[in-house]
């Protein structure tokens, strides 16, 4: 293979928006391929669907390094300020019920409108559902970092349910990765239980045990029977998906692809699972440990204000999610801390003390009605995850530096100052240092905020120019 | 802040909502009979139009599961996979499916943990192998049992080859083991991860056979795989007749009446909605009582739903809704003159209607509109309009707080919303009888509502006008139609489900309906895929 690659803005020609495309090897930069040993790169997309008090609140007074305490929405990065860049001023163009006027767009009228650009870089195009409507930015960034990972991407939500009153799968909500192939979208529902995630992250989905005994004296050991299951399965879909319909074929195909990408990433006949213990409730391996944790807190009630100790779910996700990357079980990361309209309860959250009219006090009233520092406390609670978050990545170390140093970190808002605010937006990017500013606010002068995603594409090396509908960067961002 | 009503519509700012349109009307005009619409249409072999490989919903994995090898599902429960998005209301959409490597871990885990469920439980393997295993190395029996519960499991023969061929990959673990049952785990964890199982597959052609009718008349009916009593009767289910006696036995059990729960529970949309916990298991009980009733009752009118003179209640929700005490732990109750409403009286539906701690004409209306009337409002909700913050002002009644209908620029659609919320206003948010308003006793509720151009004064009539609606007709056939074709329909269905409902129009039973459709020559042809 020759030095020279081919760019994906000559792939994309014609300029096709909101479309993921497959990153063929020819398209890597050279460089890229020749730093193959290094530590892989990370993505994290971090979304919280509330807003984030007043301008004062949240941005810093002067632009560029940090000279002063972070304001009040953002108070709990203060021990990794340093890790951090603050982006205000940003904004989303809106339109009215019609054809978009400008990319990315938002909706004016917002109920989680906002949640398509922020993620996949494409115009909202219902105010109240918030469907993600193109590849979101982790998904292109799972297809461009997922060699040697175990899970191409993975989703979680910190908020356990949707408290609007709705119970069992509609309390799940929508989410906020996307694939679209073709003109098909596919949602990625993330996962909001820690004992669920717990179970798939480090057993790969199954607690099959190997077999018990030795083989014989000459008789060659078998496989996990984990392996063996899979390889049934797979010995059908010859015979399967050549008797059904062409539609039918396409999507037994996807079906059996998936299948056969977990059965080669398991091993081949060991007599353990190697490098993985369980024991006294933590999980361990060569890149660190990771607490059990346990049952799920419960959900205190499905109706508005609910709670179930989302503190302590978000703390554990923040661990996890660092332990995942420092193992490479994934590359690529979504974490919802929140949905798209946030009725959590904020006395947890903030200590809030504004009761809406449904009786009970939660952050998305607090967004309409209560004063800018409990907006500014709510944005902050969930700052206070990602923070942890950055810590922990800090924490481990890799090679000569640490995991941070070869992960790019975004934290977006629905909102800017208060609730359906599009105008005046404050977004977060951390990790990184080698390819983004970190340390410094940024005043972006009306900036789409979709652009964030896009810079971080741009951070982990992928050599892209367009993402959804948005191009471009963010001044003095990007090293 | 409260939402005030605009002085004027903004200038600039054309209404930006349409009415919707409903086909057919859904009242006729006066003096014009109803001239029900032909099945005739329905009795085409392409009826069904494009068929495709349906998922197991995450409710059907679960009882499929629990139905085929006799084991709680229990700890391995949580583990099985969430649904993919639908465009129905239902879980099971092909067209929207989501394939991913999460996916496959979910199914994968659900599988293991469900599996060595089933190796713990070994009465319940001697009982469907038909075998004891005479040691670790019994492969005879492990072969029995492949064919035997494998036919269930994957809806088709099961050839003594292909279980040999999985006791040869398979029964080293138990040999290995010292454990026979190491390799029924085995096979278990397979078969639960098989698409034949995760899909109900039909394969490329248009006649189906006798399994795959097997397989589409019990989903639709009961929900779960065919039993052996069905998959027994595989090879004649070509035959209508042979389907209809099949049908007619499956229409008597237990599960077919609670598919026709769930059926309703998701058509009008309450098996998510939260209820007051002192209410939830006696309200959900009330509903599917009185579909149970509906469904088993060959002669009765499924729509009676709308309008139905007795509700089942416990003691508890009697009181709750201020009518007269079951006999006993509980029981039928005839509602009191003027309260005759069916669901609409429930509390798993009036709870659809639940906002800002009372109830919301607007939404109720809404909600109602679209489904029961599969009415759609289009365009989007106007700039400026802030749908989560209570309109005007806690002091008014709700006739002025509620003030769209008298704005041009909302008058559109709230004349079509409101108007039918506040003809229920006399249920409160878990359906509750009230004559005034409870945020404001000074507030009379008249009950006066408008539905297709048509009066009423409370929910008894209106459920009368429903019951007979051309409309809820057409809606409700639609939604069976969704459910046995697993896909939305489209404007390429609308011969079929004109024709669907005009089988409806036949006997108004649902359970004549069902027989109707499982005869019928498209339940054993496949459409173009």
């Amino acid at each position: 293979m020759s030095g020279k690659h081919l760019s994906r803005r000559t792939f994309l020609r014609g300029g096709a928006v909101c479309i993921g495309l497959p990153l063929l090897d020819a398209m890597l930069p050279a460089v890229a391929r020749a730093q193959a040993s290094m530590p892989p790169s990370r993505f994290i997309a971090t979304f919280m669907g509330t807003c984030t008090g007043s301008p004062a609140l949240t941005n810093p007074a002067a632009t560029g390094p940090f000279t002063a305490p972070l304001p009040m929405s953002f108070t709990s990065l203060q021990p990794v300020a340093q890790h951090v860049s603050i982006l205000s001023g940003m904004a989303f163009p809106v339109y009215n019920t019609g054809s978009p006027t400008a990319p990315a767009s938002a909706l004016q009228q917002q109920h989680g409108g906002t949640i398509s650009p922020l993620t996949s870089g494409c115009s909202a195009q219902d105010a109240v559902a918030p469907l993600v409507r193109g590849h979101t930015s982790d998904q292109h960034a799972a297809d461009f970092l997922k060699p040697g990972s175990k899970f191409a991407s993975l989703q979680m939500r910190v908020q356990a349910a949707s408290y609007n009153g709705r119970t069992g799968s509609a309390a799940q909500g929508r989410g906020m990765s996307v694939r679209k192939v073709g003109s098909t979208l596919s949602e990625l529902l993330p996962i909001e239980s820690p004992a669920r995630l717990f179970t798939m992250l480090f057993t790969g989905g199954s607690t099959m045990p190997p077999p018990t005994m030795p083989p014989p004296p000459g008789t060659p050991a078998l496989p996990p029977l984990r392996k063996s299951v899979l390889d049934l399965v797979l010995a059908d879909a010859n015979r399967l998906t050549g008797s059904v319909g062409a539609e039918d074929r396409v999507r037994l195909d996807q079906h059996f692809t998936h299948i056969r990408d977990l059965e080669r990433s398991l091993p081949g006949p060991v007599a353990a699972d190697a490098g993985t213990t369980t024991g006294g409730g933590t999980m361990t391996s060569g890149c660190g440990a990771l607490a059990n944790p346990g049952v799920d807190p419960a959900i205190s009630t499905y109706g508005f204000g609910g709670w179930a100790n989302e503190t302590q779910r978000g703390q554990w996700m923040a661990d996890a999610i660092a332990y995942a990357l420092a193992c490479d079980l994934t590359r690529s990361v979504s974490w919802m801390l929140t949905h798209d309209q946030c009725w959590l309860n904020s006395v947890q959250t903030s200590g809030s003390t504004f009761v809406s009219p449904d009786g009970v006090t939660e952050i998305h009233s607090d967004s309409h009605n209560a004063t800018a520092d409990v907006r500014a406390k709510n944005a902050n609670w969930g700052i206070g995850l990602w923070s942890r978050l950055i810590s922990n990545l800090k924490a481990r170390t890799e090679g000569s530096g640490t995991v941070l140093d070869r992960t790019f970190l975004s934290f977006v808002f629905a909102e800017g100052t208060n609730a359906h605010n599009k105008g005046s937006m404050t977004h977060l990017v951390a990790g990184y240092p080698s390819r983004v500013r970190n340390g410094v606010h940024i005043a972006t002068g009306g900036l789409n905020p979709a652009l964030v995603g896009l810079t971080g594409l741009k951070a982990i090396g992928m050599p892209v120019t367009q993402f959804g509908e948005i191009s471009g960067a963010i001044p003095g961002l990007l090293i | 802040m409260t939402q005030q009503p605009p002085a004027q519509q903004p200038p600039g700012q054309p209404p930006v909502m349409q009415p919707p349109v409903m086909e057919p009307p859904i009242t006729q005009p006066p003096g014009t009979p109803f001239v029900p619409p032909s099945p005739a249409a329905f009795q085409q072999p392409g009826a069904l139009g494009e068929t495709g490989a349906q998922r197991l919903s995450r409710r059907q994995l679960l009882a499929a599961a629990e139905n085929i090898f006799g084991v709680p599902a229990g700890a391995a429960a949580p583990l099985a996979p969430f649904d993919s998005a639908s465009a129905t209301y239902f879980e099971s959409d092909y067209r929207a499916l989501a394939f991913t490597s999460q996916l496959i871990l979910d199914y994968e885990s659900f599988a293991t943990e469900y599996a060595r469920a089933v190796r713990a439980d070994r009465t319940n393997f001697v009982q469907r192998a038909g075998c004891t295993p005479t040691g670790s190395a019994d492969t005879a029996c492990f072969v029995k049992y492949a064919q035997g519960v494998g036919r269930r499991v994957l809806r088709r023969t099961v050839s003594a080859t292909e279980a040999q061929a999985w006791a040869a990959k398979l029964m080293p673990y138990a040999v290995a083991d010292s454990d026979f049952y190491s390799a029924v785990e085995g096979l278990v964890a397979m078969w639960l991860q098989h698409p034949e199982f995760l899909y109900r597959v039909e394969k490329a052609g248009a006649a189906l056979d006798g399994f795959e009718i097997a397989t589409r008349m019990s989903f639709f009916i009961t929900g779960l795989p065919p039993d052996d009593a069905l998959l027994d009767a595989a090879s004649r289910l070509t035959d209508a007749q042979a389907r209809r006696a099949e049908a007619e036995r499956l229409l008597s059990t237990p599960a077919a009446i609670a598919a026709a729960e769930h059926f309703h529970a998701r058509w009008l949309g309450f098996d998510d909605a939260l209820l007051p916990n002192a209410l939830d298991a006696d309200a959900r009980n009330e509903t599917a009582k009185l579909v149970g009733r509906i469904a088993a009752d060959g002669a009765a009118d499924w729509l009676e739903l709308f309008n139905a003179k007795q509700t089942w209640v416990t003691p508890a929700l009697a009181t709750h809704y201020g009518l007269p005490a079951p006999g006993g732990s509980a029981g039928w109750v005839t509602y009191p003159s003027g309260r005759a409403a069916g669901v609409l009286g429930h509390a798993t539906v009036a709870r659809l209607g639940a906002k800002f701690g009372d109830t919301s004409p607007t939404l109720r209306g809404y909600e109602l509109m679209k489904r029961a009337l599969c009415g759609k409002l289009s365009g989007q909700i106007p700039p400026g309009v802030d749908i989560d913050t209570q309109p005007g002002l806690p002091t008014d009644c709700k006739s002025t707080r509620y003030y769209q209908r008298g704005v041009a620029a909302c008058a559109t659609c709230h004349a079509i919303t409101d108007n039918i919320g506040f003809g229920l206003e006399n249920l409160g948010p878990a359906g509750e009888w009230r004559t005034e308003e409870p945020q404001n006793a000074a507030c009379a509720i008249d009950g006066k509502g408008e539905v297709g151009g048509q009066a009423f004064t409370g929910p008894e009539a209106l459920g009368e006008v429903l019951r007979n609606s051309p409309a809820v007709a057409a809606c409700a056939t639609k939604q069976l139609f969704h459910v046995l074709t697993g896909r939305l329909s489209t404007t390429a269905d609308a011969a079929s489900l004109e024709a669907l409902a005009g089988q409806y129009w036949q006997s108004r039973s649902w359970r004549a309906l069902l027989l109707a459709v499982v005869t019928s020559p498209a339940m054993a042809h496949k459409g173009a895929n």
